[in-house]
């Protein structure tokens, strides 16, 4: 249990960091969702720009339990278990999914 | 131990009378070191008492002949060493001034692994091929301060995994790496500590010097003590400062009594500040760290608590303790000096700073440094709080998740460490090493105003003032010495003498004989101090009589020895196991009052 409090300390600690490696695919997930707007149907629109966002700021952590992206781990040509990897992506994607589809929600619900 | 004991040669010499063990008066012990005839000059003569808490060595001059006047009395150990020879060992009993006669004939060693093992820890670093010059100087800077690595301890082989946890462990403690450097260091000691004989060869130096010197050590606390820096008091006794477990050791070298002084108790958790590190267990079970001392004129000192971010005074003669707060965010009071009028000044290593405190007035002024670059600034301005935040998970190590030593690659230069501290005698300036920038720099005892110089070799740890104002500093992470000029502005640096050409030496401190002008200098890789003259530029070689000896500040005694304490991390690593106070008398010994 504290290890799991103490997961959660760092990465809201991190939160800032993370998103500062992550902000070119954060950028590009939003400029996908913006660009592609009526060419793509929203649900698929909006999951792909999450998608995007998401292996930008997706975390690996380290033996330290420093959390960086996994795309810097490899940049760095640091070890990034895959199994980890892939489960961190997916629970990224659907955390920034819900985010997304609320701020999309609540863009509609405003217009 | 190291050391290989020949029954056959056991002489338990029967004397008449009960003999009781001690230190009253001196006996001695006489006679030559030889090789098949021929004499070994240099080797090393050394009485164990028979609790193994004391020893006397002697060297022997170019005929082979030493003497060894001792106040080690009653059943003792008698050891010759010399190197690429066995080791001799014979036991005998020496009457309170008794003589003896005692001649070895030492035999060579043969046999690769017992020669390998007795080499130095400098000799098998050389087993280890860096692929990364940076990596090589990251684990020189990060892990030998603490300890060599290289003895019978840490040469152990390990896989590359095992090594990483252990990389990891320490820094946990406090080492400071990039994970490429962590991960680097272990594929190389992996590789490199593989269990085969090292095949070096070192040429030691033998000096006509080393006959008239001698060298007395007093085994201090036990397996897991930690004294980290020693001082001479006006009374000739040392003090010992033991980080680990916040005791002032005290030694009176005329008796070998030792006492032992504890800190008082203090709201903080075990480790202090740094209760979020992973400290070594065992070794830190403390809560203060005192770490170094400095006596002032009216005979108390003033003592760094490196983990509690206190200063507090030590009266020898009432045995009382008085803290005074630094303030939690000032971190890791280091290295203290006492100038001219009184005032005690103290690097504050982790954040950056130097402190000011006049026992006076009881004032506390704490002033920053230039911050060295944004990463360091960072340091500065944030590494207190985290580790106030780390402080609420104990022992985690979480320090190291959130710090930008690992997320920016910063490793070791996010910290600009205000290391020694010295006061400069001409005109009563400070002067500070800052270790990880390699600078040095002056503090205007009036102004506070500051100016600082880059220094032209790496590492600069604990610097000291000759009477002319020349500012020596020993060079760690290059193996060097420097000389800086502060009427000039200009420095000097040498080149240590190593034992063979690919090897290299790590001095973490060094002092100016006050008479002589010599510089003495700890070696720290290889079990030796060295002499400066700087008239003449030379050096002399002391080899130590136990492997493993790695000693912090280095103080002059009034009876002649230049004395420190023998501080390797962990204790158990040093030959003997425990740690100890240690002096060297290069002319002999003198009565001290």
């Amino acid at each position: 249990m504290q290890i799991a409090f103490l997961y959660i300390v760092i990465t809201v600690l991190m939160a800032a960091v993370i998103a500062a490696f992550g902000l070119p695919f954060l950028v590009a997930g939003w400029l996908f969702a913006r660009f592609t707007r009526g060419a793509i149907a929203d649900g698929p629109r909006i999951a792909l720009a999450a998608a995007i966002a998401a292996l930008g700021i997706a975390p690996n952590y380290d033996a330290y339990q420093g959390p960086l992206p996994i795309y810097m781990r490899l940049v760095r040509g640091e070890p990034a278990p895959l199994v980890a990897s892939l489960v961190a992506l997916v629970i990224t994607w659907l955390m920034l999914l819900a985010v997304a589809r609320f701020f999309a929600r609540r863009r509609v619900t405003v217009a | 131990m190291n050391w290989t004991w020949r029954p056959s040669a056991i002489a338990l010499v029967a004397l008449i009378g009960a003999v009781a063990p001690g230190e009253a008066s001196a006996g001695a012990i006489s006679g030559q070191v030889t090789s098949a005839g021929k004499p070994i000059p240099g080797a090393m003569v050394t009485a164990f008492d028979e609790a193994k808490a004391r020893r006397d060595t002697a060297y022997a001059d170019a005929d082979g002949r030493f003497r060894l006047d001792t106040d080690i009395s009653g059943k003792i150990s008698l050891r010759a060493r010399a190197p690429y020879f066995k080791d001799s060992a014979k036991d005998i009993v020496l009457l309170s001034a008794g003589d003896q006669v005692i001649d070895y004939d030492l035999a060579r060693e043969t046999d690769p692994a017992a020669l390998s093992d007795s080499l130095t820890a400098s000799a098998h670093l050389t087993a280890l091929s860096w692929a990364n010059p940076n990596t090589r100087a990251a684990f020189i800077s990060q892990c030998n301060y603490c300890h060599q690595v290289g003895n019978e301890l840490t040469r152990v082989p390990r896989s590359e995994a095992t090594w990483y946890e252990t990389v990891q462990r320490m820094e946990g403690y406090l080492a400071i790496l990039t994970n490429r450097e962590a991960q680097d260091i272990a594929a190389t000691l992996a590789k490199g500590f593989d269990g085969k004989p090292v095949a070096a060869v070192q040429k030691h130096a033998w000096s006509d010097q080393l006959a008239k010197a001698k060298v007395k050590e007093w085994v201090v606390g036990d397996e897991l003590t930690f004294v980290h820096d020693t001082d001479v008091g006006a009374d000739d006794r040392l003090y010992g400062s033991d980080e680990g477990h916040d005791i002032i050791w005290v030694l009176d070298r005329t008796t070998g009594g030792i006492e032992a002084n504890r800190e008082p108790d203090i709201n903080l958790p075990e480790g202090g500040v740094f209760s979020g590190f992973r400290l070594p267990i065992g070794v830190f079970s403390g809560k203060h760290g005192p770490h170094s001392m400095a006596q002032a004129k009216d005979g108390k000192f003033w003592i760094t608590n490196a983990l509690s971010s206190t200063l507090v005074s030590f009266d020898p003669a009432t045995k009382a303790f008085k803290l005074y707060d630094v303030g939690r965010t000032h971190l890791y009071p280091h290295t203290v000096r006492i100038d001219g009028e009184g005032v005690v000044w103290f690097t504050i290593a982790a954040s950056n700073e130097i402190g000011r405190f006049d026992p006076k007035t009881e004032k506390m002024t704490v002033i920053a440094l230039p911050h060295d670059g944004f990463w360091r600034g960072m340091t500065d301005l944030a590494f207190a709080y985290v580790l106030k935040v780390a402080s609420l998970f104990p022992a985690s190590g979480m320090h190291l998740a959130v710090s930008h030593t690992k997320w920016a690659d910063q490793g070791r230069d996010a910290f600009s460490l205000p290391y020694g501290i010295d006061v400069n005698p001409r005109d009563g300036s400070i002067w500070y090493a800052k270790l990880n920038v390699n600078k040095i720099g002056r503090i205007d005892p009036e102004t506070l105003a500051i100016r600082e110089f880059d220094t032209p070799m790496k590492g600069p740890r604990r610097p000291r003032f000759d009477k002319d104002g020349n500012l020596w500093i020993p060079a760690f992470d290059d193996g060097g010495l420097m000389k800086f000029d502060t009427r000039t502005e200009t420095f000097e640096t040498l080149k240590l003498p190593l034992l063979a050409p690919n090897e290299y030496e790590t001095p973490y401190a060094l002092n100016v004989h006050p008479k002589t002008g010599d510089v003495w200098i700890t070696s720290n890789m290889s079990d030796r101090i060295f002499r400066f003259t700087p008239s003449t530029k030379t050096f002399v070689s002391y080899p130590l009589p136990m492997r493993v000896t790695w000693l912090r500040d280095l103080v002059f005694a009034k009876d002649g020895g230049i004395c420190s304490s023998s501080s390797n991390l962990p204790a158990y690593g040093i030959e003997g196991g425990k740690a100890s106070f240690i002096c060297l008398y290069p002319d002999g010994e003198t009565p001290a009052r």
